[in-house]
């Protein structure tokens, strides 16, 4: 801590108090070997006189003996004079004393010349000479005593005196020296040690210390001035850049304050432009659209006379004036093509296409399209395959739509494609969540390259200029299928190469999302409502992609399924749905499937409904306690699943659904028998027509008769021929499962009054088995929709 | 001989549709707006009625509705002829009260099979082998 504090001084007394120090030290170290010096003079001095006294002394003593031995007379008053002595004795050589002197004032003694003490002070001087005649003979001793203190006193006394007189005296002019000094070495230091604190308190740079000499300091406060100066430009620099920056800001925020004003004013243009453009293409479109229906009437009339005229020059035989209204015939229908085709797209770009969202069978659709197109296809002699499994089941989605893309690009393949192979594939793909049908129209035709494929999806642009008068078409519907596959949430795609090929891909949800579209949507709520063969599913997940998986597996398998992704959504739908089954998540967020059970089961008209538990969580007991009716965990298993909802589904629906079978043959009926009843539908048999009508006289009224033709007692057609009279049988749907080879005509009678004919043995058990299902579709439907109470039959 | 009473106001169309029934042995009665096809449906009792929808003083709809409100008239087929092809055109016209649905132009054979699907008896059915 001392040693902190001195360093605490400032500097200028450090430097001081050094000068000091070093002129004291130097000083001592003088003053101490001049008195050393002086102690050893004086002695010296003191022994010389006393040595000579004693001499002169001796010699008169000498001579004062040889005249008298006995030297009473001895004269030693002459050593009053001097004024150090202060003891003297003349002893006989028998050491008797002879004569003896002592100072007045003194208390001094003479001892005997033995016992004379050792000379031990410097300032008392002791000494005893014997005394001899000039022949050596003893005489006697001289004893002699001499005290310089009062000498020593006087002399050292002054020089003490003198030497503190000139310390002091030296630390004063050290004094006034390190002042002095301090002026031309501390000064500058103690300078720059406040132009430091200066700077480093005010950040003042603008400080500069006076320069001071070439010595070490000098170069210090050069230094120093200088790294101030090359601080100051630095700063200066920097405050020079900063303001620039801070300038180039602030032009920039004007700049972009100008840029933004000038954005802003751009897009409103642009948005009037836009709006105005929109209506101008409205105004185009409904133009357009009603141009189009205006079109349409006078080409009405057109075709409608051509084919008359056609039709009395068939008759007439006049072939020439036939293969003309022929070609007129074939020109009007081209044009009501483009017709309809600017129309659409005038609809589409008005924003007046609508969706119309329905539950449809996919191989329904496929065998229409199918048979519509053939004789296109053969036109060229191209091979159609198609290609779609029969479980392949339903969507929902705009059925006209997907039939019209389908007849466009098959259509297109049959154009583009001669001696070739036309291929039609419908697949299911599960992707994003979510279940995806995917038709693919693939032919072996001349193939695109990638500028034609660029511009194939774009209105009035065909892959070729010269394709459009050799191939016709209007180059229309590639760019309208397209659009209607994205008014779905889907879209068309396409692959080819030159000489290889196309391959035409459409890809639309197997459930139409209609919030997805911002399409107006028209969505059939009764169709969706429907009663399902088996019976309405509601889905309670929150998961998406389990909906996706449940809805695809429940629909192929004749179930008609609704969505609710939370539990109130669940309840609500419950309460509106009336669904057969409830198929339960239990793990959701908000309301858990604990809860929506037991709120389900606290709702009279929803406490009979069979719930299914469908969850990752292992919990039994609670969902029994709870009053579910089934439990299964989750990954979801077809095997596991189907069976429950087979056992649950409520079986008083089809208790009333029977089917009417009437067949001769055994075995056959036995096949269809089992058949429906592996289905769960009540079957009424009957061997031949004539059992059937006393079936249906017996007050059997089933939603569907199956029927061979062949028959002893009474046939198919005879049957057939009974019941159209009766009011409540001929609306029966009849499906004929017959070996019989029918002639067209015997074909064109059954079809007024059959719903469908199918050829024994090669038709496929779930053709049979649709065809069932929406038999007993429109029996619910057209049944009193009173939940849970089963329709009486008729009795 | 089946009676067909034909709701049309565009004279072409009406022409040429009651020309080529009648070749077909359909006797073809006329109206030319929604209020005479009501009217002449209970003057003539047709046995089916081809009902244009876009028609004058009243829509084919609108006439269509009226006819299956009126216990004379409830039980006559009506098929709905429109120009607008598209399928609310038929979810409409059934829910009006009609039978069956073709677009226009007419296919002649197509609507002559729906006709013949919703007569009691078709004339032109070819006796059943």
């Amino acid at each position: 801590m001392e040693q902190a504090d001195r360093f605490h001084l400032p500097f200028r007394w450090k430097l001081t108090l050094l000068i000091i120090s070093v002129c004291a030290v130097s000083l001592l170290a003088a003053f101490t070997s001049y008195y050393v010096y002086e102690v050893l003079r004086f002695q010296n001095d003191v022994n010389q006189r006393l040595e000579s006294t004693q001499r002169l002394l001796r010699e008169g003593l000498v001579a004062n003996l040889e005249a008298d031995p006995a030297g009473g007379t001895l004269a030693l008053n002459a050593l009053r004079n001097d004024d150090t002595i202060v003891a003297a004795a003349v002893y006989s050589p028998e050491n008797k004393l002879l004569a003896k002197y002592i100072k007045p004032g003194s208390n001094e003694f003479i001892p005997l010349p033995q016992r004379v003490p050792f000379n031990l002070s410097t300032t008392r001087i002791v000494t005893i000479k014997e005394l001899r005649s000039p022949d050596g003979r003893f005489l006697g001793k001289f004893y002699l005593t001499a005290d310089v203190t009062k000498l020593a006193a006087d002399r050292f006394g002054d020089a003490l005196r003198g030497m503190v007189i000139i310390f002091l005296a030296s630390c004063l002019l050290a004094m006034l020296v390190a002042q002095s000094l301090q002026r031309g070495l501390s000064a500058p230091i103690t300078a720059l040690a406040r132009a430091a604190g200066r700077v480093a308190q005010h950040q003042d740079y603008g400080v500069r210390v006076r320069e001071h000499g070439r010595d070490d300091i000098g170069t210090l406060i050069r230094s120093f001035n200088l790294m101030l100066q090359t601080i100051q430009q630095r700063t200066a620099d920097l405050e020079v850049a900063r303001k620039n920056a801070e300038d180039a800001r602030e032009r920039l925020r004007e700049a972009n304050e100008q840029l933004e004003q000038k954005v802003a004013e751009r897009t409103a243009e642009l948005e009037r432009a836009v709006t105005a453009a929109k209506e101008a293409n409205q105004a185009k479109s409904s133009f357009l659209a009603k141009m189009s229906h205006e079109l349409r009437t006078p080409m009405n009339a057109i075709i409608g006379y051509s084919e008359m005229l056609l039709e009395d020059a068939t008759d007439a035989g006049e072939d020439r004036t036939a293969e003309d209204l022929r070609k007129i015939l074939s020109a009007a229908r081209h044009l009501l093509g483009l017709i309809n085709d600017v129309l659409d797209l005038s609809k589409i770009e008005a924003g007046k296409m609508q969706l119309y969202l329905e539950t449809f069978d996919l191989q329904t659709l496929v065998h229409e399209v199918s048979s519509t197109i053939a004789p296109l296809v053969d036109k060229r002699k191209n091979q159609l395959v198609v290609n779609c499994a029969p479980s392949i089941g339903s969507m929902y989605g705009d059925a006209t739509k997907i039939r019209q893309t389908l007849l466009n690009l098959l259509s297109n393949a049959s154009k583009f494609t001669e001696n070739g192979r036309i291929e039609l594939k419908i697949d299911r793909e599960i992707a994003d969540g979510q279940v995806w049908v995917i038709m693919q129209v693939t032919d072996t035709g001349i193939g695109m390259n990638e500028e034609q494929m660029g511009r194939l999806f774009r209105a009035f642009t065909q892959a070729d200029a010269s394709t459009a008068s050799k191939f016709g078409g209007t180059g229309l519907g590639l760019a309208i299928s397209k659009q209607f596959a994205q008014m779905m949430g889907g879209d068309v795609t396409v692959r080819s190469k030159p000489g290889a090929g196309s391959t035409f891909t459409v890809r639309v949800p197997a459930r139409v999302k209609p919030a997805k579209s911002p399409y107006t949507v028209v969505e059939k709520e009764a169709a969706q409502q429907a009663p399902a063969p088996k019976g309405r599913v509601l889905i309670i997940d929150d998961d998406e992609a389990v909906h996706a998986v449940l809805t695809n597996m429940l629909t192929r398998e004749g179930y008609s399924t609704r969505d609710a992704r939370d539990g109130k959504e669940g309840l609500r739908l419950a309460r509106e749905y009336h669904p057969d089954i409830v198929i339960l998540d239990i793990l959701m967020p908000g309301m858990d499937g604990w809860t929506v059970l037991s709120q389900l089961k606290a709702i009279p008209e929803c406490a009979t409904i069979p719930i299914i538990l469908l969850t990752m969580l292992e919990n039994k007991e609670m969902g029994f306690a709870l009053g579910a009716a089934d439990y299964l965990t989750k990954p979801i298993e077809a095997e596991k699943l189907l069976p429950v909802l087979a056992r649950h589904a409520a079986p008083h629906q089809r208790e009333s659904a029977t089917v009417l079978v009437v067949e001769d043959d055994p075995p056959s009926r036995e096949l269809v028998v089992r058949m429906l009843t592996q289905e769960g539908v009540a079957v009424k048999e009957a061997c031949n027509g004539k059992e059937a009508l006393e079936a249906l006289q017996s007050g059997v009224m089933p939603v569907m008769i199956i029927l061979d033709l062949v028959m002893a007692e009474m046939d198919g057609f005879e049957f057939l021929r009974q019941i159209r009279p009766h009011a409540e049988w001929s609306k029966i749907p009849v499906v004929v499962v017959s070996s019989l080879d029918l002639s067209t005509d015997a074909q064109q009678t059954l079809k007024s009054q059959v719903e469908r004919i199918f050829e024994k043995g090669r038709f496929a058990r779930e053709d049979l088995l649709r065809e069932v299902r929406e038999s007993i579709n429109q029996h619910m439907l057209n049944r009193p929709a009173a939940p849970g109470a089963a329709p009486a039959p008729a009795a | 001989m089946a009676k067909i009473l034909i709701v049309e106001d565009n004279e072409m169309n009406r022409d040429m549709l009651s020309r080529r029934l009648e070749r077909r042995g359909f006797t073809v009665a006329i109206a030319v707006d929604g209020g005479e096809g009501v009217a002449k449906a209970h003057s003539e009792m047709p046995d089916l009625i081809l009902m244009d929808m876009s028609l004058p003083v009243i829509d084919g709809w609108e006439a269509s509705r009226q006819l299956r409100a009126d216990p004379a008239t409830v039980a006559i087929p009506i098929i709905a002829l429109t120009a607008h092809a598209m399928t609310n055109d038929r979810d409409m016209a059934l829910k009006a009260g009609c039978n069956d649905y073709d677009t226009k132009p007419v296919d002649l054979p197509r609507l002559l099979g729906k006709i013949e699907a919703l007569l009691p008896k078709s004339p032109t059915s070819p006796p059943p082998p």
